[in-house]
This record gives C-alpha cells, structure tokens and sequence, in this order.
C-alpha cells in the first residue's frame, strides 16, 4: 500500500469512528487527555518539581494561583498532575504497544501454525496467567537495583500479553476458516503472506480494542507501583506516586490525592468508552 | 485420448465426528482431459465440494482425512499425501480454483487490483508495477468495466457479479491449466448468473483450460460441460458425455435430478418432479444401493446389495442394478 491510500484509509477510519456516538465520545475524552499531557510544559504554571516557598507554600489549599493547592514540599499540584500525565500515559501507550507486539506474535503462531505449536503456546500462556500480576511486577521491580521508565514498560509490556495473544489466536482460528484465506491458500500464496496481508490485518480491529483497554488498565497498575514505590521514582511526578504523598495527609489536604485519583478515574474511564466505540465501530455486525 | 491433464484414482475422504467417521467421498475415480470441461453434480452433502477440496490439498486435517490409497495425478505426478510445499507448486499456476460467494472469498481490507497483482507476483518474477498492470488487463479480459479504477476498489464496493469476475480474475492470475469452480454462479442473481457462465465458456475457450465445474444446475451443466460426473451419497452414480446424459440418463437419480431443473410447463408439474425424500448423512450411508430408500424403481436386489459402475455405452457408466438388470424392477416386485 503506499502512503498516501494509507492516509485515505486512516481518514476513512476516523470517519467512521466519528459516526459512532460511544466512540466520538471516547476519542474526544482521550484527545483531551493526551492534549494535556502533550502540552503540560506549556500548560502547567509552574515547575512541576520547584519547591516554591517551603515556608508559606506548604500544603496550601486551592487558590487563584495554584488552582489544586501545593504538596508538603510547596510544589504545585495542578502543574505535577499535567505532567503525571506525561509519564503516566507514555508509560502505558509503549508497555501497551510492547504487550500487543508480542501478544499477536505469539497469538497468530499459535493460530496459524499448528496443534502442536498451538498447545505449546498456550500452555506458556496459561502460566502465565497463573501468576498473579502484581506479584510478579513487584518481584521483577524490586529486584531491579533502580527502575527506570524504559524497565518499567518492558517489565509491564512483557506481563501484559497473555490475553492479547489469547484474542490474536482466537481471531485468527476464526479467520483462518474464511472464503478469503482458503482463496488465498488454494492460489498459491505463501503462509507468512497470507499471514501477513490476509488474516493480520482482519483481526486488527480486535486487537486495537483490546488496546484501547489495556492502556486505562496499565495507566492503573503503574499507578498501584508508583504508589507502592517501585514505579515511578520521586521527585517525577506520577499519578501513582502523587497519591503515595497525599494519603499521609488526607485529611490536612485531600486535594493531594483527590485530584491524580480523579485523573485516574477519568483516564480509564475515557479508554473503555473509546474501547466500546472501537467495538462499535469496528464490529460490521452492529451497523 | 492422451494422458489425461488429471487423474483421481480410489479417492476417499473421511472426516471425524463426533457421531463417528463420515466417508464424504467414496473411492471416487475420475479423469479430465486438457481443454476439458467436466461437471461434477450433486445434492448438497454429495461431498462434491469436499472432493474439490482435497484436490488442492485445502482441506481442514484434521477432522478431514484423505485415504492413503487415494491417488491424486496432475500430469502423471501424484499429489495426495503430499506436503505444503509440494501443493503449493500446483496451487494457483496449475490449478485455479473460484469459489461460490465472491463477498466471502475476497478479502474485504484489501483492494481488488492488489488481491489480483498479488498472485501475479506469486507466479511469475516481475515487478510491482508489472503486476499492477497485468492486474488490469486480467480485470478487463474477464469483463470488468473501467478496470483500473475498479482495481482500487475494495469488495464492497462491486455488485456480487463484478466481484464473481474480480474472483475470477484472481484465480487466472496464475494461468492455470485447470479452473475448478466451485457453484461458481450459486451465490448471485439469476440475471447475472447467466453472464458468468457466459464469461467461463468463453474464458475457456480462449485460454484452451479445462475446467471442474462443482454445481448443481443443469443450465449450467448443458451449457459449459464436455462430460457429466453425478455424484450421490460420496460415490459417482453416473458419468457420461454431456449430450448423452441429457438425452438417456441411466440412473434413476440423474433422471430426478434432470426432470427436476428441468420441470414441467406447470408449478404443479414442477412439484411433482422433486426427488422424494432428503439426502443422507455421511455418517450413516443407507445399506446396498445408496439410493434405494429414495427410488421409485427400487426391488429387492436394491435393498440387499450395492451395485457396482457398470458400463452403459462407450464412456457412459452407471450405478444402477437397472443396468445390468433391465427387467428385475418388474420382475422383482411386488416386495
């Protein structure tokens, strides 16, 4: 395909994703969110870890000038969270964009290649959904002498595939049957091409909703890390590790974790609701 | 006659059930000579389509299992049994194959035109470019209207006859020697299923192919075949020249199925001419002739033993006691 039927295709996309009203809905609250966290250095008022006026600035309540109060160490809550958002969101996008690589890798090999590559696979894939998730994140993370943002999207990305290679190898033992992938097989096509340029792009639409999902429930979990310690390290801000340092002061200042926790709320909700419009924009049954 | 183009000797085909194992196809031989159009008919559940199948190697295996003493020739060279890489240099430049329902054998993300160029580049050396352009031409010769616009066009937007053409068209890509079609016309409106036959009868008469066609109508049968193969319950009850089933079919099962497309001048007439009964499963064949709990002119022996392919006349062969045994339908009842 070159570029530019790519382009009409991505706009013919967006077309119809528009005419869904879940989806118009979801993709306005994630275009919001991700505008915010984009353009945090220009939104946010202040340095997001200056200490401002340690003595006065301490715990201050809502006010013209910081619209969500300050922390314990006088930093403004409003500019933190912008640019929580910044790392909260990147670091669930890329652990995402790892989880859903390696989860079609091994979903369209196991649904393309065999009972027996098939049931090797899911067995690997069953273990690992036998293991608890966080257990394993905290074990991986605390072993590590000191997580940066890239161990902390592999270590999410790679514990983060097990369903996606699940729906991969669902959808693919389903389009495997079609006219169009026996028509290709029955001309002579090689497997990795019908792979490829038939069945892959077939089961996209599957796969970008359950994206969609994992990114609210990533942006979640890396919360709970950051908020146990072992995610996001201080002073960066996350939301995770905003809500760690508010909880001590909960009822001096609930600002501190009202505002990421809402942030939260709002992030996973905004990516479930663009999931269901995807599904009702994707699904050719529901129009 | 030289050698035939392809050769099926002694093919079985099983599938696993959960009732049991269905024998779809049942060590049916039958040959089809280069430029040679041969119409293989039947009910559904005949296991005709399953016999298609298994000549390109496509089916499901598991649950389908092609007996080992099935043989398989194209040119000479037996292909049952044979691994991926071995069907694969018979799939698409040997043997193209269209399928029933174009809306469900074009791949819906993808345009026309590079489905097309697509299995060019895979039969012959040439550039992209090369292949877009042949992509057209093969969408002009098989009648598409505007073809280069029509190429980047996805399924959806062809009417079923522009896409039965664009199949078509995909499945010439590779200049096969042999066209199977599958109800190439089964799945469209009548107006259009006449074009498309049109298409296939000139198609092969210009490109020399020979051609299976897989249906179960007569129009399309008396207008395309060369030679009839009637298939029922996984066997071939009666095979024949053409002219010569339409004239004195031998099987009473062929004779029901001709008056039935053919009817009567009458709804009523028409009615009366249906086969009674259902077509059976493939787990449970009825015992001795296959067709005996649906015959009118079944006797005894009918019930108690199957009958062989005897020869009618030179080329012409049929199932049926009623050949080697004209007078037993009357003398065998009353039962």
């Amino acid at each position: 395909m070159t570029a530019g039927a790519a382009t009409a295709a991505l706009v013919a996309f967006a077309a119809r994703l528009w005419t869904a009203p879940r989806a118009r809905l979801g993709l306005l609250l994630v275009a919001l969110l991700v505008l915010a966290a984009a353009a945090a250095p220009w939104l946010a008022p202040y340095d997001p870890s200056a200490q401002l006026d340690l003595a006065t600035l301490q715990l201050a309540p809502p006010s013209t000038a910081h619209p969500l109060g300050t922390d314990l160490f006088s930093r403004d809550v409003l500019s933190r969270l912008l640019h929580g958002a910044r790392i909260s969101l990147s670091i669930a996008v890329l652990a995402v964009l790892v989880a859903v690589t390696v989860g079609t890798a091994v979903g369209l090999a196991a649904g393309y290649g065999g009972p027996v590559l098939d049931a090797v696979l899911m067995r690997v894939v069953d273990s690992g959904l036998a293991i608890p998730r966080v257990f394993l994140l905290l074990m991986v993370l605390a072993l590590w002498e000191r997580s940066t943002s890239l161990t902390l999207i592999l270590v999410l990305g790679l514990t983060s595939w097990f369903p996606t290679s699940r729906l991969a190898r669902a959808e693919a033992l389903s389009v495997r049957r079609r006219d169009y992938v026996v028509a290709a097989r029955a001309l002579g096509l090689p497997s990795w091409r019908i792979l490829l340029r038939h069945v892959l792009p077939n089961i996209a639409p599957a796969l970008l909703v359950s994206a969609a999902l994992g990114v609210g429930q990533i942006v979640l979990v890396e919360a709970g890390l950051s908020f146990l310690g072992v995610g996001v390290q201080p002073p960066t801000a996350s939301w995770g590790n905003m809500i760690a340092d508010g909880q001590t002061h909960l009822l001096a200042a609930p600002w501190l974790a009202a505002a990421p926790g809402l942030a939260l709320v709002l992030t996973v909700i905004a990516f479930s609701v663009l999931a269901d419009g995807l599904q009702d924009a994707l699904n050719p049954r529901s129009s | 006659m030289s050698a035939p183009l392809l050769s099926l000797r002694h093919l079985t085909v099983d599938y696993a059930t959960d009732r049991g194992t269905a024998r779809a196809v049942d060590s049916v031989s039958l040959d089809v000579a280069s430029g040679e159009t041969v119409a293989l008919v039947g009910e559904s559940g005949s296991g005709k389509t399953t016999l298609a199948l298994s000549l390109l190697g496509l089916l499901p295996e598991p649950p389908a299992r092609v007996a080992p003493e099935s043989r398989i020739e194209y040119q000479g060279a037996n292909l049952a049994g044979g691994d991926n890489a071995s069907w694969r240099r018979v799939r698409g430049r040997e043997m193209g194959m269209v399928f029933q329902d174009p809306s469900l054998s074009l791949n819906p993300v993808l345009t026309v035109g590079s489905q097309v160029a697509e299995v060019v580049r895979t039969h012959s050396k040439c550039t992209r470019r090369e292949a877009t352009t042949r992509a057209a031409e093969l969408l002009a010769m098989v009648g598409v209207d505007s073809p280069a616009l029509r190429a980047r066009q996805y399924a959806h937007q062809l009417s079923g006859g522009l896409r039965q053409r664009a199949m078509i068209a995909i499945a010439l890509a590779g200049e096969p020697k042999l066209l199977i079609a599958d109800e190439p016309t089964a799945a469209l409106d009548v107006t259009v299923q006449a074009q498309i036959v049109e298409l296939l009868a000139e198609l092969r008469r210009r490109l020399g192919m020979a051609v299976l066609l897989v249906t179960h109508d007569f129009g399309l049968v008396a207008q395309m075949a060369d030679r009839v193969v009637v298939m029922y319950a996984g066997q071939v009850a009666e095979m024949a020249p053409a002219p010569v089933v339409f004239s004195g079919a031998a099987h009473p099962y062929t004779q029901g199925l001709l008056l039935a497309a053919r009817g009567g001048a009458g709804s009523a007439e028409r009615r009366l001419a249906a086969i009674p009964g259902a077509p059976p499963a493939a787990t449970a064949w009825p015992s001795a002739c296959r067709f005996h709990p649906r015959c009118a002119r079944a006797w005894n022996h009918c019930r108690a033993e199957a009958p062989q392919l005897e020869r009618v006349s030179e080329g012409h062969d049929a199932r049926c006691w009623l050949v080697s045994e004209p007078a037993g339908e009357t003398g065998g009842r009353p039962s």
